[in-house]
């Protein structure tokens, strides 16, 4: 899949089997995060069964961030398919808190869990 | 002598002046500089990240609807140390030049529907103990936010079990 301008926030993309796993890294915020949501819209054209986004690596996220995460799993539940977070980091996963969306994601502590189910 | 609570009474404390323009990738450069004056001044972790999320998304809000995303406005944060009754605080103000609105009308949305957008002043609110915004003369707005060092979590009101957790910044 060719992805032109891949912000640096986006680390890797792998697609195998129906399941997209997109691994983020760094400060998710308004700067990068429309970067990250036009990477995550190219990879939902291909109608991915799931949609696996590894966090462990994000150290800081805001409200924009979360809005792209939103948005994809609107997105997942349109065609059917669903949505994982991986390793979300106590700060990203306290803005998830406080905004009240973290009850809508299903949340894996690592990756090898969310890819055993 | 008067006895000392905690901090000096009504001490003037000095404060630092910011400015960026109004564009998203000066963000991070405030964000730390932010953290740093609260690590300074013995914030704990939880409540540096507070204090440096609120910021971001003021700042954010400004970009989005003050200035229309337009570049070319600027945008001043103040942050002033204080000390009140005893509580040692942060103040940070965000002054900008952009679109004013009716302050009353600035508010979070209903959190029960899961679309992306208009979560910002919910989390400014929720993460700081008093939350202010003004119209300014001339044009723009003013939003005062104030962090006291002793409280560390989010509103339950508003969050339920919500905290920021701690971790370096």
């Amino acid at each position: 899949m060719a992805h032109e301008q891949v912000p640096e926030t986006v680390k890797d993309v792998q697609v195998a089997d129906g399941t997209a796993v997109v691994t983020l890294t760094g400060e998710v915020d308004m700067s990068n995060s429309p970067g990250v949501h036009q990477t995550l819209v190219e990879i939902l054209q291909n109608r991915p069964d799931r949609l696996l986004i590894d966090l462990g690596e994000v150290s800081y996220m805001d409200s924009s961030g979360v809005g792209v995460l939103v948005d994809a799993l609107r997105r997942m539940r349109v065609t059917g398919g669903k949505l994982g977070l991986i390793a979300v980091t106590p700060r990203v996963k306290s803005v998830l808190q406080i905004t009240k969306l973290d009850q809508f994601f299903e949340i894996f502590p690592t990756r090898d869990e969310a890819m055993a189910r | 002598m008067s006895k000392q609570t905690g901090c000096r009474k009504r001490a003037l404390r000095p404060c630092v002046r910011l400015t960026m323009p109004s564009m998203p990738r000066y963000l991070a450069m405030i964000r730390a500089a932010v953290g740093c004056l609260a690590g300074q001044e013995g914030f704990s972790d939880e409540t540096i990240d507070q204090c440096v999320l609120a910021t971001d998304e003021a700042l954010s809000n400004v970009i989005k609807h003050g200035y229309a995303c337009s570049p070319d406005g600027g945008i001043e944060v103040i942050l002033r140390p204080i000390c009140r009754a005893g509580r040692t605080g942060l103040v940070i103000l965000i002054l900008d030049r952009g679109r004013d609105t009716n302050p009353t009308r600035i508010g979070g949305r209903d959190l029960c529907d899961l679309r992306p957008g208009g979560l910002g002043v919910h989390i400014i609110r929720s993460v700081m103990d008093k939350v202010q915004y003004r119209r300014r003369g001339g044009g723009g707005m003013l939003l005062r936010m104030v962090k006291f060092k002793d409280s560390a979590s989010a509103r339950p009101d508003s969050s339920g079990s919500s905290r920021l957790a701690s971790g370096t910044n």
